[in-house]
């Protein structure tokens, strides 16, 4: 029995949380990738078997929400009978701060059973104060590597068996890394769906559960930030000055090329690799989530389905 | 110092075959970097970490920049973790490693210093470097707007100018080629090292050469070498600056902040 959870960015999102497959207006390539992802969670699910919010960014800690806003997310899930897991990103120490802050003084925190961190240092901190909550290893810890620029079957062409055993499993799967979590009392671990596969089963996982995040897997991400540096002249586009505007809420990056432009000079002219950025992030799109679901069957409990993007 | 890199550990199960095999040929591996008396071992992998610890207590480990250590709580994470020495991720700012590094005088950190100009960081960049370099990959582009309201002229104009920048942060020219008047272009931090010499535990100060000529890394290494001296006889900021605009030319790119490697403070 598969979990489902819902990814909501920001506040303001949070509308974006009553799921209905209507006939949206599709103006471009981002639109009808997401009225594509959302017609294929409503093959496989109904808004009903969303139990949790995942609320909070993963990314960026601009992003982190305030006191305020938590209490909002909090009370809104509690009116629709859902679980809150807040979703931390990597963090400087004013990010520890943030986070820390949010735990002392939001009065609906208490309703929050889970954190997903993406930091070791956003867990170090929070399991020492905090031990009674469940925490999960983040997606951005999952270092296995993944070019959305490389189709399936050109995985296949490039590397060896082996090699794309290799590429298709996570690191968790190593019974050192495994220990790690268990003596951190860590029993769930997220990643995304690769573009060349996942190859995982029950005996390598032994304990662990598996949250999968769909359909916006994540490629790249750092500091600097596209969006960010818009309206800042050029000398100080790549200041690290703590601020920011949140312009990623308003644009999306589209970035096109043509499949198979590094396994041949044949083009057939239709630019099959579609990749999007928000903010920060760059993210890539799965698709077949039917498909996934049954590969996988035995080894995700949990799916985490991101209806828009966000950071 | 001698380090030796190892790659993440990962197993992949036939099913708990490949796992094994992985650890135990890593392990051989080791047996030998130990028995050729390296200095540590630099590791990624948390879970590779633990294994080295338990099984080897007095190998020194370095955390390797890919673990994207960005504040002290996981500077406090790793220590426990028995790692001696961290490497600073490549987009933290001057001020931001000193004040952790003061923090810690039980751990050793490094830091990279003149390199190429990575827009993402490392530990969180997921493409395959043999398929191209992501970040200098040619796209084409557009930008949705989340509230579908039409694009204004003005608006556009700062979008792709905005996105010319961003995308040529780590090369001047519109190819790969990056050599600037015979000079590699790199990215570069000399600025920083009167600061860093105050902070005692930044031990190392990085050059990485990957994808360089030996040559190309001994110029690199070199002109390095000389900026430490430099600062070690009191140069200040200014000083170092001026050295630099003097060494690799175009002083234009510093007086932009073009060239900066570590990302400027407040």
């Amino acid at each position: 029995m598969i979990s489902v959870a819902i990814k909501i960015g920001n506040i303001g999102d949070l509308r974006k949380a009553e799921l209905q497959l209507n006939d949206r207006e599709v103006f471009d390539d981002y639109d009808q990738v997401v009225l594509n992802s959302h017609r294929e969670f409503f093959n496989c699910f109904t808004p009903n078997d969303i139990d949790r919010i995942y609320f909070g960014p993963e990314f960026c800690q601009n992003m982190i929400p305030n006191i305020q806003d938590i209490n909002l997310a909090v009370e809104y899930a509690k009116r629709r009978g859902f679980k809150v897991t807040l979703v931390t990103p990597t963090v400087t120490d004013i990010g520890i701060a943030k986070i820390s802050e949010l735990f002392e003084r939001a009065d609906e925190i208490y309703y929050v059973d889970e954190v997903v961190f993406n930091d070791w240092g956003v867990f170090r901190m929070l399991s020492e104060k905090y031990p009674d909550i469940h925490y999960i290893c983040g997606r951005l810890l999952d270092k296995t590597q993944r070019d959305p620029r490389i189709n399936k079957g050109s995985y296949t062409d490039f590397f060896t068996g082996e090699g794309l055993l290799y590429l298709q499993s996570p690191s968790l799967t190593a019974r050192s890394y495994q220990e790690v979590l268990t003596n951190n009392k860590i029993s769930r671990v997220e990643i995304d769906t690769y573009p060349q596969g996942i190859a995982l089963n029950k005996e390598s996982l032994q304990n662990i559960n598996l949250s999968l995040w769909y359909p916006f897997g994540y490629v790249t991400t750092g500091r600097s930030c596209i969006i960010n540096m818009m309206d800042k002249n050029e000398s100080q586009k790549f200041s690290l000055e703590p601020g920011c505007q949140r312009k990623c809420r308003d644009y999306t990056r589209l970035l096109y090329k043509r499949e198979g432009s590094y396994s041949s000079e044949l083009s057939s002219g239709a630019y099959d690799v579609n990749i999007f950025g928000k903010g920060n992030t760059v993210f890539y799109i799965c698709k077949d989530l039917d498909g996934i679901l049954k590969g996988n069957k035995d080894i995700i409990n949990r799916l985490v389905f991101q209806p828009y993007l966000s950071v | 110092m001698f380090t030796t890199p190892l790659k993440a550990v990962k197993g992949q199960s036939e099913q708990e075959r490949q796992r094994k095999q992985a650890y135990d040929d890593l392990d051989l591996l080791l047996k030998d970097v130990i028995n050729i008396r390296v200095d540590g071992i630099i590791i990624t992998d948390v879970g590779f970490i633990k294994f080295v610890h338990d099984k080897y207590p007095n190998i020194k480990i370095v955390l390797s920049t890919c673990q994207s250590v960005f504040n002290s709580y996981a500077v406090k994470f790793f220590l426990e973790m028995g790692v001696k020495r961290i490497t600073f991720p490549r987009h933290v700012s001057i001020k931001e490693m000193i004040e952790i590094a003061l923090k810690f005088p039980e751990m050793e950190f490094e830091c990279f210093l003149v390199e190429g100009k990575c827009i993402y960081d490392d530990g969180s960049c997921r493409p395959l470097h043999s398929a191209g370099v992501f970040c200098m990959d040619q796209w084409e582009y557009s930008y949705h707007k989340d509230n579908h309201a039409d694009f204004k002229y003005n608006e556009v104009q700062k979008l792709m100018q905005n996105e010319q920048i961003f995308n040529y942060r780590n090369r001047l020219f519109g190819g790969r080629q990056n050599k600037v008047n015979n000079w590699t272009y790199v990215g570069c931090g000399i600025c920083a090292i009167p600061q860093i010499l105050k902070c005692p535990n930044i031990v190392t100060l990085k050059v990485a050469g990957r994808g360089y000529s030996l040559e190309e890394k001994y110029s690199l290494s070199r002109y390095v070498s000389r900026a430490i001296q430099k600062a070690l006889t009191g140069a200040d900021t200014s000083d170092m600056k001026m050295m630099g605009k003097e060494e690799l030319g175009m002083p234009e790119l510093c007086d932009l902040h073009r060239r900066c490697y570590l990302p400027l403070d407040n």
